[in-house]
């Protein structure tokens, strides 16, 4: 996908990267960091997603970078649609000449992260009717009532340093072809394609349950097949409930973001870039973030 | 699906199918596999499409050359798994017809009449069971029994199953034994000797076939070999064992197939066969079959041509030596090589010749088989469908011996030339 910077802020952020580069040199690539987009995640480049919109989309080398908390990587980023129903994302990473395996984050409507998806959430997907090879899952985006807070707003797509260092092994397409005539799949190795900072996905959102009957007898030749299956494979420690309490409260995982995210800041001699996360992350309550800065300067002078 | 219990008795099979796939979704994980090919054609002179096979032949290059649906509707699910415990139901239902009509009646009744609305044939070609891991002492082995596909081997681009056992059956599959995997299975192929008259019993014979496998054996780099023992033997009752007009005809079918990956960008399958007597053929045993012995050889692959065209190629030599003198040897070569415009588009162009020389006096019959296709697939491999394709075919043969498969090839042409549109798809 052809990210443009739409907005404001990323451009900001683009020409503060480009104006510090020194500055990034002592825990990141350079080349890495020359390239970060933005500053915070609220100054990422978002795409609004209409519910029920479909959107086949690619990551390429011109992808704007974020600074993660696992590290700098590209991204897409997407506002999802207010609705009072429950959103369902169907989120595929097709695998050909390269391949994108993708870590989900979903943020609230104040920016807070409220859950990550690790690539258990996208298991591999063997290419079947009219779908092709891919790392595939699905997410219910949560959803109290329209204008909550704490409603599931955004989306990111980005991978990690760890992720790409894997490599995904395909059935070759004549096993499958054998396996769909019962016969005896050829005994060869299978292809495998490695992770890399680059991919074709695809990315559906639908109601729940808005699929016809026929749909649903169709699912494996149309590709959204064994769903039950990608619904269990979500990672249990990844997926941490919103508390439907008061919006004040920041998730544990939001602090955890916001220590990261400082940690490397400060790692990169970023001080500006430190000072305004513990704002930010005030502003959103998450307070421990501040202390944390706090701590953490204390101990550099201490040192 | 506990309700369903009663429904399924009474419902035809299919229906009971088609309702088990849309209740199970919120219930359990099904399986949906098929195949489907299905068109229209017609021949350059008149008439329906024609297709062109060798007098003698076991089989025909089959792009652009086939002249019926075929359709595949395969239902499994895993009905039980518990501490790597697994049992798998799977099912698979068969249709055919000529695709003469709309309506093609599945009647059951394999003579075909001649009446064009009630030529279709069904069957339920599988429906087992598969216990994985069922003893502890053969860890990662699978129990099985029921009706079921066992480890075809085919090739492609002619259809053709060169080693296929398959029948109501049981075994054990996937014995590791640390070098290889071992196989054992048990199954059931049944004569049509009810058409004896000698004595008139009208009795059918049964015949088993034993099948011993050992395969993936490494033997070189991305290469793996398998060796298959088959003993095949007519099971016969003491009524057909007193009448002099049946045979206990029995023999064995030996394989070795040597499979090799990374083969210029595919894979290359080199198959060898031997078989005696009752077991001359492709692993069922006959027991009419006369005395003799078989040597065939299947050789196969797929390669990739530089980046945008893909080749299937077979050889086939197959010599039957019968005592009575009435076997035959049969050549076949074939090529199908795909050149791609894009990721759904692509030309094919498929190449066969089949030549069948009889054993004592007659005529051979040869035939040669051009194909060019238009084809629209999704994805653009090799094996990629469904796949949507405009072809037009020419066929040239031995007038003499050559039987069309049409009314609209007369006998004694030798040449004819058909086109249409087809589809394949599996899933």
């Amino acid at each position: 996908m052809k990210m443009t910077t739409r907005l404001p802020a990323a451009c900001l952020g683009l020409l503060l990267a480009l104006a510090g580069p020194a500055q990034a040199g002592q825990t990141q690539n350079p080349l890495e960091a020359e390239a970060i987009c933005c500053d915070n995640l609220a100054g990422l480049p978002f795409q609004a997603l209409p519910a029920g919109g479909h959107l086949k989309f690619r990551i390429g080398a011109d992808a704007p970078r974020f600074l993660f908390p696992e590290g700098v990587s590209p991204f897409a980023a997407f506002r999802l649609p207010e609705t009072d129903r429950t959103l369902e994302l169907s989120l595929r990473s097709l695998a050909g000449d390269d391949l994108f395996q993708p870590r989900v984050m979903l943020l609230d409507a104040a920016m807070r992260p409220t859950r990550a998806f690790g690539s258990e959430a996208f298991p591999y997907q063997p290419a079947r009717g009219f779908v092709p090879d891919a790392l595939s899952g699905r997410i219910q985006i949560r959803s109290r009532y329209p204008g909550a807070q704490d409603n599931e707003r955004y989306l990111i797509v980005y991978t990690t340093p760890e992720q790409r260092q894997g490599e995904t092994r395909l059935v070759h397409p004549a096993k499958t072809f054998a396996r769909a005539h019962g016969n005896e799949p050829p005994n060869i190795p299978d292809p495998i394609v490695a992770h890399g900072e680059t991919g074709t996905l695809e990315l559906k959102i639908d109601a729940e349950g808005g699929f016809a009957l026929g749909q649903t007898l169709l699912q494996p030749l149309l590709g959204a097949g064994q769903r039950e299956d990608v619904v269990a494979a979500l990672p249990q420690p990844a997926v941490d409930a919103v508390a439907p309490g008061p919006v004040e409260a920041a998730l544990p995982e939001t602090e955890v973001y916001y220590r990261n995210a400082i940690d490397e800041a400060l790692g990169s001699g970023d001080l500006d870039r430190a000072l305004k996360l513990a704002e930010e992350a005030r502003r959103v309550g998450a307070e421990g973030a501040r202390r944390h800065l706090l701590q953490q300067l204390k101990a550099g002078l201490d040192g | 699906m506990v309700s369903d219990s009663r429904m399924l008795k009474k419902t035809p099979l299919l229906a009971a199918a088609v309702a088990a796939a849309v209740c199970s979704t919120s219930a359990l994980a099904v399986d949906f596999h098929g195949y489907l090919r299905s068109g229209i054609g017609a021949t350059s002179g008149g008439g329906d499409q024609a297709c062109f096979q060798a007098a003698g032949a076991p089989a025909k290059y089959r792009l652009g050359n086939e002249c019926e649906t075929y359709a595949e509707i395969g239902l499994g699910a895993e009905l039980y798994n518990e501490n790597a415990r697994t049992f798998y139901l799977d099912s698979m239902i068969a249709y055919k017809s000529n695709q003469a009509n709309d309506w093609e009646a599945a009647l059951g009744d394999s003579a075909d009449d001649g009446n064009p609305y009630d030529n279709s044939v069904a069957s339920v070609r599988q429906f087992n069971v598969q216990a994985k891991n069922f003893l502890d002492a053969l860890p990662g082995a699978t129990l099985w029994a029921g009706k079921r596909y066992y480890k075809r081997h085919d090739v492609h681009i002619n259809d053709y199953y060169y080693w296929d056992v398959s029948g109501p059956g049981a075994g054990i599959e996937d014995i590791d034994l640390g070098f290889g995997k071992l196989a054992l299975a048990w199954t059931r192929n049944t004569d049509g000797t009810w058409v004896y008259d000698g004595a008139g019993t009208g009795t059918n014979v049964a015949n088993d076939t034993v099948d011993i496998r050992l395969g993936d054996l490494k033997v070189n780099t991305d290469g793996a070999l398998e060796l298959g023992f088959d003993y095949g033997k007519a099971n016969l009752n003491e009524v057909q064992r007193d009448d002099p007009g049946f045979d206990d005809q029995k023999g064995y079918l030996v394989t070795v197939e040597h499979t090799q990956g990374n083969w210029f960008g595919g894979f290359n399958k080199l198959a060898l066969q031997y078989a005696s007597d009752g077991m001359i053929g492709t692993g069922h045993n006959n027991s009419a079959a006369g005395d003799g012995d078989m040597f065939r050889l299947v050789d196969q692959g797929v390669v990739q041509l530089g980046d945008r065209v893909e080749m299937m190629y077979v050889g086939i030599y197959e010599d039957k030596d019968l005592d009575a003198g009435n076997g035959q040897t049969w050549t076949s070569f074939g090529v199908r090589p795909v050149y791609k415009w894009n990721d759904i588009m692509s030309t094919a162009v498929e190449l066969g010749y089949d030549r069948v020389e009889p054993q004592g006096d007659g005529d051979d019959a040869d035939l040669v088989k051009l194909t060019l296709a238009q084809q629209w697939s999704a994805g653009n491999s090799f094996w990629a469908r469904p796949q949507v394709r405009a072809f037009a075919t020419y066929a040239r043969w031995d007038g003499d011996v050559y039987n069309a498969a049409s009314e609209s090839i007369e006998m004694g042409e030798d040449d004819g030339l058909t086109f249409g549109v087809q589809v394949e798809a599996w899933w």
